[in-house]
């Protein structure tokens, strides 16, 4: 049974927009499942359906065997990280973080050593007294996480938790949400739109484009066997540049044995194994790429990558 | 990567002023003053010329003269006696000193048509709870116009501004006989309920909602497990106090101004306001004979002002905004 399951799941707005076509995604328990795709594509609407914060048109939100369609988000045992964060501005750190334990009517003493604990694990402890102002971008940040780990939720829900951070402080939060992730164990999703952070965060990844799944798997069986072009674009590292294909195009053995092909521009290199010229590998990724036919191409890692 | 290489020593640009330790008071005056004066940015960088700007400071300075003319002159003329208030110059003292005498006055029913210092009471009380009534209504209803969407919510909110455009002279008749049936004539309830519309309010509260209380805010206060009722006081409402005290102080001034009302609905001296028992001194003042009344006209009118004044005053430190600062990402 899995933590999370989405059947079908659909958002289409009264403008007729389809955000979201008939996604169906298994997150099991303790997992951490990353949702990928550009803006747009429907994955911010999917997080929120999940949450209860916007109306499904149509597929069904199950937490375990229970369908929640019906049920009010503060009914739904869910915690978020928001991508602005969202913290309450006149409260203090500690209570932001107690505000949802205030509002299971915890008493006081339990709440106090719960808040405390989640400070200890998010390294807050000398900041309980604060207002969110004076807190810096990463401190934000674990607040906002501390507010959501401290219930103990069954579903654990991030939008874009690291995109507002610098650079380096982003890198350094990728392992800390997965050590928060490994000590509670909830069944996570993550929202992102940074192939890198889902690459190397999800246990599996699902690839979203214009609100329809393009394919879910391990960041290993997406980056070995893309199912399409779009998806093997996902796994391109920044800074690799696009190249024209040959008279010929550029060709992907993609899931089901279809040949996509596709000329222009939009082709990276990197992001094509084995394409344009499949006797001479593709650049720095070929190592282990393996398409559906059985064949395989060896080949060494560039050291630019 | 542990907690310790993540966590940066307190962030030094998010934290300026030195936060672990509060500044004081003094301190803390001391540091606006001078981000004030930093703030100040000379004219010529706006591109305007030095004639422009004398020019307009010279106008600025006749209309605030203009302003504060009668201010000055019921201040100095609630000091006189009734014939210095005729006979000597109006924006200077004459003896004998009578604003005591005057003041005494208020506290009697001089003329038999009323005492002061009871319309005074009747002002405060229909201003406090209109006003405050009016604000409570205000915060709802804005609330619920910015951050929820119903069935025919804007029809509602257009109706509710369409409302600003009826004048009250308007409706007299219709209003006195719907009083006059509803039993409303000389009931305090007949002053207050009305004085709870603020369509005003309601307008500023929703703008001020919008800009001051973030949907993200009332997202996460719903996954936190907190019910409406309680998103509305614990988070967004201390979010709305510096637009909620601003329809707090309309509101209070509204009711407290309001003469054309309770002219209409009282017609025992006992239940009057401050407008309708001073105007109907000034009336008796200058038709009927009773010249002993205008110094107390005038200092009436002195005192009438004095709790709007302090009211402001009271207030306006709630005017500095910056509540929702580090709530949200830059």
């Amino acid at each position: 049974m899995a933590a999370i399951s989405l059947r079908g799941l659909t958002k289409v707005y009264a403008t007729g927009v389809v955000a979201l076509d008939g996604l169906d995604l298994d997150v099991d328990d303790g997992e951490f499942v990353v949702l990928v795709g550009p803006s747009g594509c429907g994955k911010t609407t999917a997080l929120r359906m999940v949450a209860g914060l916007e109306r499904i048109t149509s597929g069904t939100v199950s937490f375990g065997d229970r369908v929640v369609n019906d049920v009010s988000p503060r009914h739904r045992d869910v915690a978020m990280v928001f991508q602005n964060y969202a913290l309450y501005p006149h409260l203090s750190v500690y209570q932001n973080i107690g505000f949802a334990l205030e509002n299971k009517k915890i008493e006081k003493a339990e709440r106090d050593r719960r808040i405390r604990s989640a400070a200890g694990i998010l390294g807050l402890t000398d900041l309980l007294g604060r207002k969110p102002k004076q807190l810096s971008g990463g401190q934000r940040q674990r607040v906002a996480m501390g507010r959501a780990i401290v219930r103990s939720p069954g579903v654990f829900l991030m939008d874009e938790p690291l995109s507002n951070l610098d650079a380096k402080l982003r890198v350094q939060m990728r392992s800390e949400v997965l050590r928060v992730h490994r000590s509670i164990g909830a069944a996570t999703l993550y929202v992102t739109h940074d192939q890198t952070e889902a690459m190397t965060m999800g246990d599996r990844v699902a690839v979203l484009q214009g609100g329809v799944l393009q394919q879910y798997g391990t960041p290993r069986s997406l980056y070995a066997s893309p199912a399409n072009l779009f998806v093997a674009h996902v796994h391109r590292l920044p800074g690799d540049e696009p190249v024209r294909g040959g008279p010929g195009g550029i060709g992907v053995q993609a899931d089901g044995g279809v040949r996509l092909a596709a000329t222009g521009p939009a082709c990276s290199r990197r992001g094509l194994p084995g394409a344009q010229d499949r006797r001479r590998r593709a650049p720095g990724r070929s190592r282990g790429v393996r398409f559906r036919d059985g064949r395989s191409r060896a080949g060494r890692r560039r050291a630019t990558g | 990567m542990s907690v310790s290489t993540v966590r940066p020593a307190p962030a030094p640009a998010a934290d300026p002023a030195g936060v672990a330790e509060p500044e004081s008071r003094r301190e803390r005056r001391r540091r606006q003053r001078l981000e004030e004066q930093e703030s100040i940015i000379p004219v010529e960088l706006y591109g305007l010329r030095r004639g422009t700007v004398t020019l307009v400071t010279a106008l600025a300075f006749v209309f605030a003269i203009f302003t504060l003319v009668p201010i000055a002159w019921i201040v100095i003329n609630s000091t006189k006696n009734q014939a210095n208030i005729f006979e000597t110059f109006g924006f200077w003292f004459a003896r004998p000193f009578s604003f005591f005498h005057n003041f005494s006055l208020l506290f009697q029913n001089v003329d038999g048509y009323g005492t002061y210092i009871q319309w005074f009471g009747n002002t405060a009380l229909y201003a406090v709870l209109g006003g405050v009534g009016a604000t409570a209504l205000s915060a709802f209803a804005g609330y619920g116009f910015a951050r929820f969407s119903f069935r025919g919510s804007k029809m509602l909110f257009y109706l509710t501004i369409a409302a600003l455009l009826v004048p009250i002279t308007a409706l007299t008749l219709p209003l006195y006989l719907t009083y006059a049936k509803a039993h409303l004539i000389n009931s305090l309830w007949g002053m207050v309920l009305p004085s709870m519309i603020s369509p005003v309010g309601i307008y500023l509260m929703r703008v001020y909602v919008d800009i001051s209380v973030p949907r993200e805010l009332i997202d996460a206060a719903r996954l936190d497990g907190a019910g409406e009722a309680r998103i509305f006081f614990r988070v967004a409402l201390p979010l709305m106090v510096p637009g909620f005290m601003t329809v707090l102080l309309i509101s209070v001034v509204a009711v407290w101004n309001n003469y054309f009302l309770p002219l209409l609905i009282f017609n025992i001296n006992t239940r009057y306001p401050l407008t309708v028992g001073l105007g109907l001194w000034s009336e008796r003042a200058q038709n009927s004979g009773n010249a002993q009344l205008f110094p107390m006209v005038v200092i009436g009118g002195l005192v009438t002002i004095i709790p709007l004044i302090v009211l402001f005053l009271i207030l306006q430190r709630y005017w500095r905004g910056g509540m929702l600062l580090g709530s949200i990402a830059n």
